[in-house]
């Protein structure tokens, strides 16, 4: 026993003398590794600020705080010269198009404005989104003001515009979001600047606000019918509220329209949607909608670059599909409006069953066909005072998005009387295209006897139309239409 | 002239990598190119005689029941100065050897030289030995970095100012050699070469 | 890191033996036959898992408040070599019977890098204490899994016709290399 105690007190001294040894060395290679270790970390902070000398973070309770109302902030650095605060660095991360950016803001503390900004992780696209990195990009954010939301245009000139990337709106949009955000953050939490409270809304509470914007002086709005409520002050009625929704580019886009009584828009307002962010959420912001207020309530405004006329209200640029969904759902409610507050003459917009939609296009196809017959699950026969004018027949192929189905009309001489194009998921504005009659026009009166093939100057009897840039759309219709043909031949 | 005859047995007749096939750990990991072999072979190289030494002189002051234990603070001692001075001064050594660096301490050629030879022998022959063991070490991995670098990366001293395009840029590198197969199949073959070159000169004598 | 993710890379992807480089001196050294492979496997399971509980604790509860964290290899290698000593003792007086089936590998493991390889990882990706033990675990597992499929191999390589200058460890370190290219197929699952 009194061995092992020896041996064991022997190991521990030998233990003891190897780490004093260590830590005598330590002391001397610990402080150039801290050095080195702490210039790779902040070398680009130090970029943005030179004169810096620490880098100290904030206490974890103050993150904690920020980050209840700012999620996206990762950490917030005190930016020292000499011992007193100059700055803060804020790294946080916004959504672009290949995953989340992480953006760090320099803020100087003497003036609160923008000392510089620094990307650091990202998976945008090379060449393009990565753009982002370039001095040329981040140095347009030098010197803004952190007390302005930054906008983001194609040539920066006023005190809040910084430079959007040509072809790389998204990732732009992704720096610029985290930017102003961590402004935001820094206004809030660091300075004694008086910034407009932070507003959660729920949805409901963000569609009052949205109704009672377009009629500012009501104090009560009722529900008349779904979807339509009345706005009235003091009893007196001031005008219409009416909700419809119309397909935008990633979805539905829910729109209020105010209609005063004496038949004038009060306004518009575009409730929660899923349009590309920075472009076709545009169609929220006041520079749109500003354009359909007191425009006159007829149904037939029209979205153009530069609004003029009486009912034109203004296209945004890149954001086409946006903008169509927005302005078809104003002149749906205006049309509900029409039909039901006014004497006007018009035809209410109705949505068509399936069965009503079909209806139609056969018509269009034989306008003089008095009866449709089946023969089988893909053929009918059109017929007009019992005399077979020609067949419909249905086939469906591969587009872009999904099945394309297609109604193909020939009469019983082999000539294409025309085609329809039925409910399909191209697109839109570009795929879609292949519904329109510029495209369908080119096939009636085509042959039966070869198969039709589409180019773009159609001149031949088996050319049809090419549709530049819906190349994959095309074909499948085309496609479609040369089975129906097939079908067509072995029906005789 | 029984110093060389240690230094030479290191090098040669009990090389640490190709005879005695210990510490083959690293040396698989590590020597992707020859710069990254040399690294670690000077880095045990270091530490060898570091720690050869200090057992050598204390061999009679470090009770024999508590030998291995007491050997193993040594070298880890001598394992941590290393990797202390290495990311203070020549970092990218220190990156490029990893986690390879702290794991020379289970190196199993260190404790085995501490435990034959340094604590039974004295200073200068300890110093001779570890010198050749090594060195020995050293060769093997060098060499072995060099061709894995060679047929993997189509460079010769790659990582130095003097890397040398070997085979152009055009050439495609077979990266299974860099890979960690490449470095099983060319150790065994790298030891079997050996083999028989010693055989040989054995045969000759 | 979620628990089934951590397992898979290491047993795999991530293979200790043969995308690591860990732990080759005991792989070509035990695995001349699927017994002692077995017998080393399952004592390394044990060490290395218990490794990576102690080591976590003195980390976080000594090294890390402290200061001291140069002194990580030092200690480290410390606890392992007396864990080893300590279960070497247990097992002889618990269970001579399996001290004569493994315990004869058990001093070999101190120098095994894999396990001292284990317990630093575990503290270089931060992981929690379980994760630390699902990374012990799997990186034995995959230890193990590779000491036996070689010790396959070259049971059947005994009987195979070598040629002289290859036998023994260098063809087994040939087979081990496309072993090794096989396991690169593990990769991108995880």
């Amino acid at each position: 026993m009194k061995e092992t105690i020896k041996l064991g007190v022997t190991l521990l001294i030998i233990a003891a003398v190897a780490a004093g040894i260590l830590a005598y060395s330590n002391s001397i290679t610990g402080p150039i590794i801290a050095e080195r270790e702490k210039e790779e970390r902040y070398g680009a902070l130090l970029n943005i600020f030179p004169d810096a000398d620490e880098f100290v973070e904030i206490e974890e309770d103050k993150l904690a705080e920020v980050q209840e109302t700012h999620s996206n902030i990762t950490e917030i650095l005190e930016v020292k010269s000499g011992g007193s605060i100059i700055g803060y660095a804020i790294s946080n991360f916004a959504g672009g198009y290949g995953g989340d950016v992480n953006v760090v803001t320099g803020i100087n503390a003497t003036d609160n404005t923008i000392a510089g900004i620094s990307i650091g992780s990202h998976s945008e696209t090379p060449d393009l989104g990565d753009k982002i990195e370039d001095p040329s990009f981040t140095d347009t954010y030098k010197g803004k003001p952190t007390t302005e939301k930054l906008v983001a245009v194609g040539s920066p000139s006023a005190a809040n515009e910084v430079q959007q990337i040509s072809g790389a709106t998204i990732s732009s949009f992704a720096v610029l979001t985290a930017v102003n955000d961590a402004n935001d953050a820094y206004l809030r939490y660091f300075t004694d600047i008086e910034v407009a409270p932070i507003v959660e809304e729920t949805e409901e509470e963000k569609q009052e606000r949205l109704i009672s914007e377009l009629f500012p002086e009501a104090d009560e709005f009722t529900e008349i019918e779904e979807n339509i409520l009345e706005a009235k002050s003091g009893g007196n009625l001031l005008g219409y509220v009416i909700m419809t929704t119309s397909k935008g580019y990633g979805g539905e886009v829910p729109v209020l329209t105010g209609i005063n009584v004496d038949g004038t828009l009060s306004g518009i307002r575009v409730g929660t949607n899923s349009e590309t962010p920075g472009l076709g959420t545009k169609i929220e912001e006041a520079a749109f909608t500003d354009t359909f207020a007191g425009k006159a309530a007829t149904g037939d405004l029209k979205a153009v670059a530069s609004p003029s006329a009486e009912n034109e209200v203004q296209m945004i640029s890149g954001a086409t599909v946006s903008t169509e969904a927005a302005v078809k759902a104003v002149n749906e409610a205006i049309n509900i409006y029409q039909v039901k507050f006014t004497d006007a003459d018009v035809e209410p917009i109705v949505e068509e069953t399936e069965e009503e939609k079909q209806a139609k296009l056969l018509g269009e196809l034989f306008p003089d066909a008095d009866e449709f017959t089946e023969v089988n699950e893909n053929v009918k026969e059109a017929k007009a005072g019992g005399e077979l004018l020609g067949y419909i027949i249905s086939t469906s192929s591969k587009g872009y998005g999904g099945d394309v189905p297609v109604l193909t009309g020939v009469s019983t001489d082999g000539k294409l009387t025309g085609i329809r194009v039925g409910e399909n998921s191209e697109t839109p504005g570009l795929g879609t295209k292949i519904e329109e009659a510029e495209f369908t026009d080119t096939f009636v009166g085509k042959g039966t006897d070869s198969e039709l093939k589409a180019v773009a100057s159609p001149s031949a009897e088996d050319e049809v139309l090419m549709i530049s840039g819906a190349t994959v759309s095309t074909k499948a219709v085309v496609k479609a239409v040369n089975e129906a043909i097939e079908i067509f031949g072995s029906l005789n | 002239m029984k110093l060389f005859k240690i230094f030479k047995n290191g090098i040669i007749d009990e090389n640490p990598v190709l005879v005695q096939l210990v510490g083959l750990c690293s040396v698989l990991a590590v020597t992707t190119t020859a710069l990254n072999g040399l690294s670690m072979g000077l880095a045990v190289t270091a530490v060898l005689l570091g720690s050869n030494i200090v057992i050598s002189l204390l061999r009679n002051v470090i009770p024999d029941k508590i030998r291995i234990p007491a050997f193993i603070v040594v070298i880890a001692t001598f394992v941590t100065l290393l990797e202390m001075f290495l990311n203070a001064y020549l970092v990218s050594v220190y990156r490029a050897l990893g986690i390879f660096l702290p794991l020379i301490v289970v190196n199993c050629t260190i404790l085995a030289r501490a435990e034959s030879f340094a604590s039974k022998n004295k200073l200068v022959p300890s110093i001779v030995d570890g010198l050749g063991m090594g060195l020995g070490f050293a060769f093997a991995v060098t060499v072995l970095g060099a061709v894995r670098e060679l047929f993997g990366s189509g460079t010769i001293l790659g990582g130095t100012d003097f890397v040398i395009n070997v085979f152009g840029d055009a050439y495609q590198p077979a990266g299974v050699f860099v890979a960690p197969a490449g470095a099983f199949i060319l150790l065994g073959i790298f030891i079997a070469v050996f083999n028989v070159v010693i055989n040989r000169k054995k045969a000759k004598n | 890191m979620n628990l089934l993710t951590i397992l898979v890379s290491t047993v795999f992807v991530n293979n200790y033996v043969f995308a690591r480089f860990l732990g080759i001196c005991p792989f070509l050294g035990v695995s001349q036959k699927t017994e002692t492979a077995t017998g080393m496997g399952l004592a390394v399971t044990f060490v290395i898992t218990m490794a990576s509980a102690i080591t976590y604790f003195v980390q976080h509860a000594i090294l890390d408040p402290l200061g001291i964290g140069y002194l990580q290899t030092l200690t480290f290698i410390l606890i392992i070599a007396s864990l080893v000593q300590f279960i070497e003792l247990f097992i002889k007086k618990a269970s001579p019977a399996l001290y004569d089936a493994m315990g004869v590998y058990l001093p070999l493991i101190t120098t095994n890098c894999v396990v001292l390889a284990v317990t630093i990882i575990n503290i270089q990706e931060k992981f929690t204490f379980v994760e630390s033990i699902a990374n012990g675990l799997g990186a034995s597992l995959g230890f193990f899994l590779a000491l036996l499929l070689l010790a396959g191999v070259r049971e059947k390589l005994e009987l195979a016709n070598v040629p002289k200058a290859l036998q023994g460890v260098p063809i087994a370190l040939v087979a081990a290399g496309l072993m090794s290219i096989a396991f690169s197929g593990f990769s991108g699952i995880v």
